[in-house]
């Protein structure tokens, strides 16, 4: 069933890839007949530019073959405009004085060729095509200059977006991968499960069990008679009928992503933005007012989860995502539309608040439609809509920013958030009766979690420094450290997405490697240490390849995580096994997500003191020295563990 | 509720309008506080020259009401201190002095042992000073400031001069024809050899001998420029130096006996005789800058040891074209941008 469900998805997606490239050819193809005339005027301009010096110094009274400095003038032009690949002059007789970025007999030979006609208007006067060159001459009054572009000019600009367009191609591909998936399993694959299962039990001779799958369209007719035909027989019978039809799991994929990614959205700027309000913050530090902002939304969601949780049982799993979702949203909107500091300091703690308060939901969603035997899987399904989150959110949002501007993305992002409210009613289903509720934290579970030694230290030494490393250096460091060496927000979002990439790409790969070494502890070290090493090289590294170093570093980080955590998860588990307070939930775990998420939030403000003194990129430095000294100590002090579940979070 | 809110804060502006000045002029400018102009006393070498025109639109321009005793010396400086005494005697506001000599007669050196002849206790700013540091007008680097001097030098830094020279043509060997016996020459022609190695040229020294009175000889000049020319002198470099400053023409013309031109760092060299391209100050900006020290120390009451001693941070590039052409050196194009051509 499973594999049908994937041929589909692949012939889609692959109709999908083909509709995309050839609408990103249209686009490529109408955008050269659009840039022509722009590449023809700048030729024009750059030639009169240089057309008007040397009539000047001609004016002086400066002999045209004594003209010096035309080299550098050509030198100069090349630098602004990689396009320009030739500069000639020539006197009144046409012989050649001075000819730059080609020979005499090549600006000749270039010259006594035919002009071509253009595939495209936008000719100015004086301009031809020539070889694979534009051809500009511009006559003077002794003489003519002639100044000649690469032909090639016109597809860099599209060169240039071709990332852009990749990435955009890319999330698509994606989105339209869930949404396609959401739809197959509801409409396909679960009505024909629940299908076979009961004409198994009809099989069996047993009629209690109906698909509740009947609908309008063919399959829905089909089942609605297979229904009616075992409830006839069940009445006959006097059976008690039981549907198949429950609530769904798969939607809690979309659903975590869509309220994940409007936050992600202002991932990879979102330290520039708050470092424009900081100005008025003198007292404290720029860098720590900043550092402040961004660790703040962790430090909330980490304090409000167990306050949401509290909620969950009294608002039902739904209402509770949507007022998580319009909460986000309108901290979203606030966040763009800020005044000064303090209310975007208020504004940010409110969107906290909705995504802790979404993520609870979604949590609980999954609990209350699992059990035991698929609980790992429903949490993998949430833990899959976050990555995917991550891995789109900063790099769509760094493309829109980069064209529309930072407030216009986060009221964007505030729009996602908002929309998401729509998914919900069909994606959740009905509020259960009874409800499991999600994490919630008491007294008792910090008790239990730090009486046990091996757990303390797994926290103090593991847990929160992978957090610090995270939210300091990723959400922090990593945003300022670029734009500061004068990268565009897009190319910002596409390093920040590396990180959930490498943790997409790592996670399935560790997690089995470590159920087969059975030494959790020692995937926790190696993948901590790993997760460190790429930071401490940057600061000796030059600025020049800085740009290069730190998405390696941002992939080590990503890569040694998705190590740690998932081999993390089952450590905790076992040392803190369930009390049988709640089926499936370990205090261990509640403990260690709350404490963890609490250092999270320190993280930036750390990273931001140590930038003042040091630089950013020394504080990437120091970050990375004091989490491998950490994981070092840990690997030291760790004993090993069991295998066991995990739970879904981050 | 809010009306009287408003009330009290309208109030307070008032009152503060009225204080803050009053308490700042009380503090700084006794002056001001007797509602009447500043007197600025003027003590100029040979007239008023384009650096006073600067000074006084500046002041003016920025509403600073002013009363100049202009003091002359027309070129003696035997007449500065009978101005001097009239200084301590009225006590203005303010001295101006122009150049090294006036300068250094109106505040002495910063070391001096006996300060007595000279003013310590007026606020002095001073202007066309070549060397300031060199010749002990401003105290050594890493020396407190003068408690009561401030000024603006007209020489571009040195590196910026050797650059400029480089815009224009390669340069590997500088001729520098000079006054041994003028402290100012001298110190430029130390600071000269000192860069030489660090910008990767070698200096080529001809000092002025002696005639049979002492003084500096003027006929040696074409003699001396010949050698320069035999040792491969590309350009001859005119510092701060009055004996060559008077002689500009004899060696202009010398350099251009033998094809090389000459490069000046004061103004003269190139607006009135025949040297081919120049780093200079524009003397107008030169006392712009110097008025602003004034107005800081008159009306903000600030003291002129918070005023640095400074150059100008723009300079004029200075072309003059007939010497150009006639030597076949032509200007690159990209300097034609922002250089100043003499025609």
């Amino acid at each position: 069933m499973a594999d049908t469900t994937f041929k589909s998805l692949a012939v889609a997606g692959v109709a999908l890839l083909l509709a995309l490239a050839g609408v990103s050819w249209l686009a490529i193809s109408s955008s050269e007949q659009l840039l022509f005339p722009e590449l023809t005027q700048k030729a024009r301009a750059e030639a009169e530019q240089v057309g008007r010096k040397v009539d000047y110094a001609l004016t002086l009274g400066i002999p045209p073959d004594r003209l010096v400095g035309l080299d550098v003038l050509f030198a100069g032009l090349k630098e602004s405009d990689r396009d320009v690949s030739f500069l000639g002059l020539t006197d009144a007789s046409d012989r050649v004085l001075h000819a730059y970025g080609v020979d005499t007999e090549g600006l000749l030979a270039v010259l006594g060729l035919p002009a071509r006609g253009s595939l495209f208007e936008g000719l100015a006067a004086g301009q031809s095509l020539r070889a694979d060159y534009l051809v500009t001459a511009l006559p003077l009054r002794v003489g003519t200059l002639y100044l000649g572009h690469s032909e090639h000019a016109l597809i860099q600009p599209l060169i240039d977006n071709l990332f852009d367009i990749a990435i955009v191609v890319l999330v698509a591909m994606l989105l339209a991968f869930e949404v396609m998936l959401l739809v197959l399993t509801l409409n396909i694959s679960q009505p024909a499960q629940a299908a076979t299962t009961a004409l198994r039990a009809v099989t069996a001779r047993r009629f209690d069990l109906v698909t509740g799958f009947a609908g309008p369209d063919e399959l829905g007719a089909f089942l609605g008679r297979v229904d009616s035909l075992i409830a006839a027989t069940a009445a006959r019978l006097g059976t008690r009928l039981r549907s198949l039809r429950g609530p769904s799991l798969v939607g809690v994929r979309l659903l975590s992503f869509l309220f994940v990614f409007a936050e992600e959205l202002a991932r990879p700027f979102l330290p520039s933005y708050v470092d424009g309000f900081v100005h008025q913050m003198s007292d404290l530090g720029t860098a720590m007012a900043t550092g402040i902002v961004i660790g703040m939304h962790m430090l909330i969601f980490a304090l409000v989860m167990p306050v949401a949780s509290m909620l969950y049982v009294r608002l039902g799993r739904r209402r509770l995502y949507i007022a998580g979702t319009l909460l986000a949203s309108v901290g979203l909107a606030g966040t763009a539309l800020a005044a000064g500091y303090w209310d975007l300091l208020v504004w940010r703690a409110l969107s906290a608040t909705g995504y802790a308060t979404a993520f609870v939901a979604c949590q609980g969603f999954v609990l209350e439609v699992t059990n035991r035997d698929n609980r790992a899987q429903g949490a993998a399904m949430m833990v899959g809509g976050i990555t995917l989150a991550d891995i789109c959110g900063p790099a769509i949002g760094g493309i829109v920013a980069e064209r529309i501007g930072y407030s216009a993305t986060l009221l964007m992002a505030a729009a996602v958030a908002a929309l998401t409210v729509l998914a919900v009613r069909g994606l959740m289903g009905r509020d259960a009766a009874h409800a499991e509720v999600p994490g919630r934290i008491t007294f008792r579970d910090f008790a239990i979690a730090f009486g046990n030694r091996r757990f303390a230290v797994q926290l103090l030494l593991a847990a929160l420094p992978a957090k610090f490393l995270l939210t300091g250096f990723l959400f922090y460091l990593v945003p300022l450290t670029l734009a500061d060496l004068g990268n565009p927000e897009g190319d910002i979002g596409r390093v920040v997405m590396v990180y959930g990439l490498a943790m997409m790409a790592g996670s399935p790969l560790f997690a089995r490697v470590s159920d087969r070494w059975q030494r959790h502890g020692l995937v926790v070290a190696i993948g901590g240490v790993i997760s460190a090493i790429g930071m401490i090289g940057l600061p000796f590294v030059p600025a020049a390849l800085l740009v290069v170093a730190i998405p390696v570093a941002v992939a080590a980080l990503g890569f040694g995580q998705s190590m740690s955590i998932t081999a993390q998860v089952s450590l905790v588990v076992s040392l803190l096994p369930a009390t049988g307070r709640q089926r499936g939930q370990s205090p261990g775990l509640t403990v260690l997500r709350f404490v963890e998420r609490m250092g999270g939030g320190f993280g930036p403000v750390v990273a931001a003191a140590l930038a003042d003194s040091f630089g950013l990129v020394g504080a990437i430095g120091i970050l990375g020295l004091y989490g491998s000294i950490s994981f070092l100590l840990y690997a030291m002090l760790a004993a090993y563990g069991r295998v066991d579940a995990g739970e879904a979070g981050r | 509720m809010r009306r009287r809110r408003a009330l009290a804060m309208a109030t307070l502006a008032v009152l503060a309008l009225i204080l803050g000045p009053a308490a700042g002029a009380l503090a700084a400018a006794p002056a001001a506080a007797e509602n009447r102009a500043f007197r600025i006393m003027m003590i100029l070498w040979r007239g008023e020259t384009p650096v006073e025109r600067g000074f006084r639109w500046q002041l003016l321009g920025r509403g600073v009401a002013v009363e100049f005793l202009v003091r002359d010396l027309a070129r003696d400086l035997g007449r500065l201190p009978a101005v001097l005494a009239e200084a301590k005697r009225i006590r203005p506001d303010l001295i101006y002095t122009w150049g090294t000599g006036i300068t250094l007669g109106t505040v002495g050196r910063w070391d001096a042992p006996d300060p007595a002849p000279y003013i310590a206790d007026l606020p002095v700013v001073f202007a066309m000073v070549s060397a300031p540091g060199a010749t002990g007008i401003a105290p050594p680097p890493g020396t407190p400031p003068r408690a009561n001097v401030t000024g603006v030098s007209h020489i571009a830094p040195l590196p910026a001069q050797i650059k400029a020279i480089r815009a224009y043509l390669p340069l590997t060997r500088l001729g520098i024809v000079y006054n041994a016996a003028e402290p100012n020459s001298l110190a430029n022609v130390e600071e000269l050899r000192a860069l030489a190695p660090e910008m990767g040229f070698t200096l080529l020294e001809a000092p002025v001998p002696p005639d049979a009175t002492g003084a500096p000889d003027p006929a040696s000049l074409p003699g001396l420029v010949g050698g320069l020319a035999k040792a491969g002198a590309q350009i001859l470099y005119i510092g701060p130096d009055t004996f060559i400053g008077n002689q500009r023409d004899a060696l202009t013309a010398a350099g251009l006996a033998h094809g090389i031109p000459c490069f000046t760092a004061t103004e003269l060299e190139i607006r009135e005789s025949d040297a081919m391209l120049g780093l200079v100050s524009p003397y107008e900006a030169v006392g712009r800058l110097a008025a602003e020290k004034a107005r800081k120390i008159l009306v903000e009451g600030q003291p002129p040891s918070a005023s640095p001693i400074e150059t100008l941070e723009h300079f004029s590039y200075l072309i003059r074209l007939p010497v150009a052409l006639q030597l076949k050196l032509y200007p690159p194009l990209p300097l034609l941008d922002y250089a100043e051509v003499i025609r």
